[in-house]
């Protein structure tokens, strides 16, 4: 039994009401002196004390009541003493979780993990049920509810540890799942696991059936850590039209002994160099391979260090590109000014994540060729372009680029229909209003690697600015400080247009001179080619978008195809595995697709063990009432059966109005059978005299 | 046989509420006694003092005023003349002044009765005395022709007499065995109480008096609300005389005290009256003739006893 709120229960202290009136009235009774009680004593006394008895009744029934009132809000509920539906069954539901994360691999976990199932699926008895859910980072039932052993051996053989990570609460999910479904009486989960650290967060809601008996099997020995690659980078140099890549391993050791490994660096399947590395104990050494010339589609890459006993972590998957990076192309009016584009263009020239290209053009010389490839396009206070070239600019950003339009003082105020209706605002006059820039949506992508430190941007300030009315469902995402629109924001197809009320230039604001100008236009081209840049690894889990290709088939490192046509949902394949997938569109010939790298989550390989009763007491969120007997415990139930527990404050609040209304029936009846007091004479000589 | 008129002149005197507004006991007493007499329609003085019993020798000590001169003078001897007996009798009230008495109008029912009692007595040239007791014997009047007024003075402040606190209930019986000895005539003793007390024990108080021959009357005085018990309200009762307490509900002892008191009453008359005590129970509520009737009731019958004598 216990009590969710027990703040109320300091209402108990308003049972003394009733108490103290009891006591107030009982003290003026009225006393009335009488020649004798001789005769009072002679009538049986029963009637006396039975009217006491009913006064205290009475009084009883107020301090009940208002008892079980604060006792109703207090919330009580029953933690494990309601009684189970009765069960036709007698008989066990087990649910093994059986840990296939990729640190069950390490040394012979796996073979004892087995070992562990297998004795328990022996154990069941014909009445009995068994299932085994298989787990990672996800929860798979990989046997339905059977009492045949022989077939969760079958099963058993089938399995393999994965590339996935530990996860608990999904697996706990899962079997939550299977245990409310069953009818069996007595319910049970075998934990069969490593018991990692990071497997499980506190923060992981795990409600299980009630009644529900916990058995965790470890089949951890103390194994220490390994070595690891941890992570590539790569760092490339254009050599003419060639592209020549750097290849940087981390290497790390989480064990406690220092180890020396070989590590081997393979391109396109062949190796490419091979180094000596030495590790000191939980610490983390570099290996920088020579560079080497990388084509321009994704080559595979694989950098191996020497095999030890968690072979998961050993090989590190990544591809090598040229790096498309960014590309702007930034308009201007004719006869512009000298530096009207310079901060601009420096600020994306120190740019290396991406790298963005930069090319500044007259709108009188630009030409669709100048288009191609373009991921962000400027239009330095000139004239949005009109006819074939506006229409070549509007299909652009269509298909994901981003128009920046900065209209200064020349863009005159006439605009073609077409871009009439593509603009997120209209240009007004300019003002003189000197102000401040005030506020930035800091949920908008833009100024997302602001949002954390909330930059200051009021110390930008600013002489004048253009006017922009916001329409066709404009968004304004930077404001001055007197409200009006410094940035307004607007989808068009998968690009988006962004209109900036100043110039690119210090002529009418400080902005460029501001700290947050280069890392706000490295943001502006990194959102540009946001979707569309090519990711050298991914860490197992991982859900692949493949939205925006038509009909692929994605290949897993083990072989298995999954082709994803275009009106097949979800549109995404999901990287469980480590090693290459491989991506091809269309006729692609086998071999030639995109690869893309997996590799395993390092946290896992991290050998940080708890104790698995401290998993138990975490799950029950009251690991104090969890009883734990050995490794078992009694886990708390579903959210339904929690309800059910706490639903006896209804029924507390029900039996209070009851109570309430009995006691004032039962207060009425004595008043009424009250008659009205003799004259007052008749005692006065009696009273005078006490 | 003397009966008593139910609308006599003057009857509305002995109505309690109207001798309450008299302020003087005596004149009360007076309203009621001689309101009562002329109901009667007889001679108030029906003492037989005057009546002739016989002649006997002069013996030495005779007082020589009651020598008949003229049997004398015919038979030249000394005879004294002899009256039948005493022609008058005593009457003592033993009044019950214990702290039982001062509920309601009691005590200044009890004082009212037995001031007439010894007013209409001492008409009858009567002696009168008074004893006054609550847990003893706290006043004193020895009956004679003469101490009417001081029985009356007694009586008009009989209040003072009431004990200030509460101490053990009033027992009858010591209380009469000593006045039992003070009383050394053959008397009427009026004895007026609300007699809180068993029967047996009241009975066998009283048979205390009756050995000298005494013709006893014994007035019960209760008020009505002691025997209707009419109150409501649950109340701590305090017994006047012992200052117990005792929490009542009076709606549900009401029936059975009803019951416990009328068996108390019926219980004390029958046995006194089977002991030939002139038992009258008086509600403070009623008049007070019937108080009247009893004397002279019990007097006739001491007449008859004596000429029978």
């Amino acid at each position: 039994m216990g009590i969710l709120a027990p703040a109320f229960l300091a209402g108990l202290l308003a049972i003394s009401i009733p108490v103290i009136i009891h006591m107030i009235n009982r003290e003026r009774r009225e006393t009335i002196a009488f020649p004798s009680l001789m005769f009072l004593r002679k009538v049986p006394y029963k009637s006396v004390r039975r009217q006491k008895l009913r006064h205290l009744l009475l009084l009883l029934m107020r301090c009940l009541a208002i008892g079980i009132i604060v006792a109703s809000f207090a919330r009580p509920f029953f933690d494990r003493e309601i009684a189970a539906a009765p069960s036709a069954n007698d008989g066990r539901e087990v649910v093994v979780l059986l840990d296939r994360s990729y640190s069950m691999g390490l040394g012979t976990r796996w073979t004892r993990a087995q070992a562990a199932v297998r004795t328990i699926a022996g154990e069941i008895r014909a009445n009995d049920r068994v299932s085994v859910v298989a787990f990672d980072a996800t929860a798979a039932q990989v046997v339905e509810p059977t009492a045949s052993a022989s077939r969760v051996d079958r099963v058993l053989e089938t399995l393999r540890p994965g590339s996935a990570p530990t996860k608990f609460g999904p697996a706990f999910r899962m079997a939550a799942q299977i245990l409310t479904a069953s009818e069996q009486s007595r319910r049970e989960i075998v934990l069969v696991s490593d018991f990692h650290r990071v497997g499980f967060t506190p923060s992981d809601e795990v409600s299980l059936p009630l009644r529900t008996t916990v058995n965790t099997v470890d089949v951890s020995r103390g194994e220490s850590g390994d070595v690891a690659v941890a992570s590539v980078a790569v760092a490339r140099q254009r050599d003419g039209s060639r592209v020549r890549a750097t290849v940087t391993a981390r290497v790390t050791n989480l064990g406690s002994d220092a180890r020396s490994v070989d590590a081997t660096l393979e391109l396109a399947g062949r190796p490419a160099d091979t180094r000596a590395v030495r590790v000191g104990p939980r610490s983390t050494a570099q290996v920088v391979f020579p560079a080497a010339s990388v084509s321009a589609n994704a080559t595979r890459a694989v950098v191996r260090i020497t095999r030890d006993s968690q072979p998961a972590n050993d090989q590190f998957f990544f591809t090598i590109a040229e790096d498309a990076g960014a590309s702007a192309l930034i308009i201007e009016p004719p006869g512009a000014r000298a530096n009207q584009s310079l901060f601009a263009t420096r600020a994306w020239a120190v740019a290396d994540d991406p790298a963005v290209r930069v090319d500044v053009r007259s709108s009188t010389a630009v030409t669709p060729a100048d288009l191609r490839g373009r991921s962000l396009i400027v239009i330095n206070e000139a004239e949005l372009p009109a006819g074939a070239f506006g229409e070549e600019v509007r299909r652009l950003v269509r298909e994901g680029a981003i128009l920046l339009v900065a209209p200064g003082e020349r863009v005159s105020l006439g605009l073609t229909p077409e871009w009439r209706a593509e603009l997120p605002a209209s240009v007004g006059p300019a003002s003189d209003r000197a102000g401040r820039w005030a506020s930035v949506d800091f949920s908008n992508a833009l100024f997302e690697p602001f949002k954390t430190s909330r930059a200051d941007f009021s110390s930008v300030t600013l002489s004048r600015y253009r006017a922009l009315n916001v329409v066709n469902g404009g968004a304004i995402i930077a404001r001055l400080d007197g409200g009006a629109p410094l940035i307004v924001e607007r989808a068009m197809g998968d690009g988006r247009i962004l209109m900036w009320a100043l110039s690119l230039d210090a002529n009418w604001t400080d902005a460029p001179f501001h700290p947050l100008w280069v890392p706000l236009l490295h943001q502006l081209a990194r959102r540009s080619i946001a979707g569309s840049e090519v990711r050298s690894w991914f860490t197992a889990p991982h859900v692949l978008d493949l939205s925006r290709e038509g009909s692929v088939l994605v290949e897993s490192p083990s072989g298995v195809r999954t082709r994803i046509s275009p009106d097949s949902a979800p549109r995404s394949v999901e990287l469980r595995e480590r090693g290459f997938y491989e991506v091809r569109t269309g006729s692609v010939a086998i071999g030639a697709g995109r690869p893309v790298a997996v590799n395993v989550d390092l946290s896992e390989s991290d050998q940080s063990h708890f104790d698995p009763a401290e998993l138990v007491a975490a799950v029950t969120a009251r690991g104090e009432r969890s009883a734990a007997r050995g490794n078992d415990a009694v886990f708390e139930g579903t959210a339904q059966e929690m309800e059910r527990r706490q639903a006896v404050w209804w029924y507390l609040l029900f039996g209070a109005v009851l109570l309430l209304a009995g006691e004032t029936m039962f207060s009425n009846r004595l008043s009424r059978r009250a008659v009205k007091q003799p004259p007052a004479a008749i005692n006065e000589g009696a009273r005078d005299a006490a | 046989m003397l009966t008593a008129p139910t609308h006599a002149p003057g009857a509305q005197l002995l109505d309690p509420a109207v001798l309450a507004r008299i302020s003087s006991l005596e004149l009360r007493a007076r309203a009621v006694v001689e309101g009562f007499i002329q109901g009667l329609h007889r001679a108030p003085h029906l003492g037989s003092s005057t009546d002739f019993a016989e002649y006997r020798p002069y013996v030495p000590g005779d007082d020589t005023r009651r020598i008949d001169w003229k049997v004398y003078a015919r038979s030249d001897r000394y005879y004294v003349k002899e009256f039948e007996a005493d022609t008058n009798t005593n009457l003592v009230v033993f009044l019950d002044v214990s702290r039982s008495m001062l509920y309601g109008t009691k005590l200044q029912y009890a004082c009212t009765l037995a001031a007439c009692l010894t007013y209409f007595s001492s008409l009858q040239r009567d002696r009168v005395g008074m004893a006054m007791f609550a847990n003893g014997v706290v006043d004193f009047v020895p009956p004679s022709a003469k101490h009417l007024r001081l029985v009356l003075h007694s009586l008009d402040h009989a209040e003072r007499n009431v004990p200030k606190t509460p101490a053990n209930p009033t027992r009858l019986r010591p209380i009469f065995q000593r006045l039992s000895d003070v009383v050394r005539r053959r008397s009427m003793v009026a004895v007026i109480s609300d007699f809180y007390e068993e029967p047996d024990d009241v009975v066998a108080a009283i048979n205390m008096l009756r050995g000298r021959g005494n013709d006893i009357m014994a007035l019960h005085i209760l008020e009505p609300s002691e025997r209707t018990f009419p109150f409501t309200e649950s109340s701590n009762f305090v017994d006047l005389e012992s200052d117990e307490k005792m929490p009542v509900i009076p709606e549900y002892l009401r029936e059975g005290y009803q019951k416990v008191i009328a068996e108390h009453i019926a219980t004390l008359g029958k046995r006194l009256v089977g002991q030939g005590v002139d038992y009258s129970h008086f509600d403070t509520s009623e008049p007070m003739d019937k108080a009247l009737f009893a004397y002279l009731g019990a007097r006739s019958r001491i007449e008859r006893t004596q000429k029978v004598g």
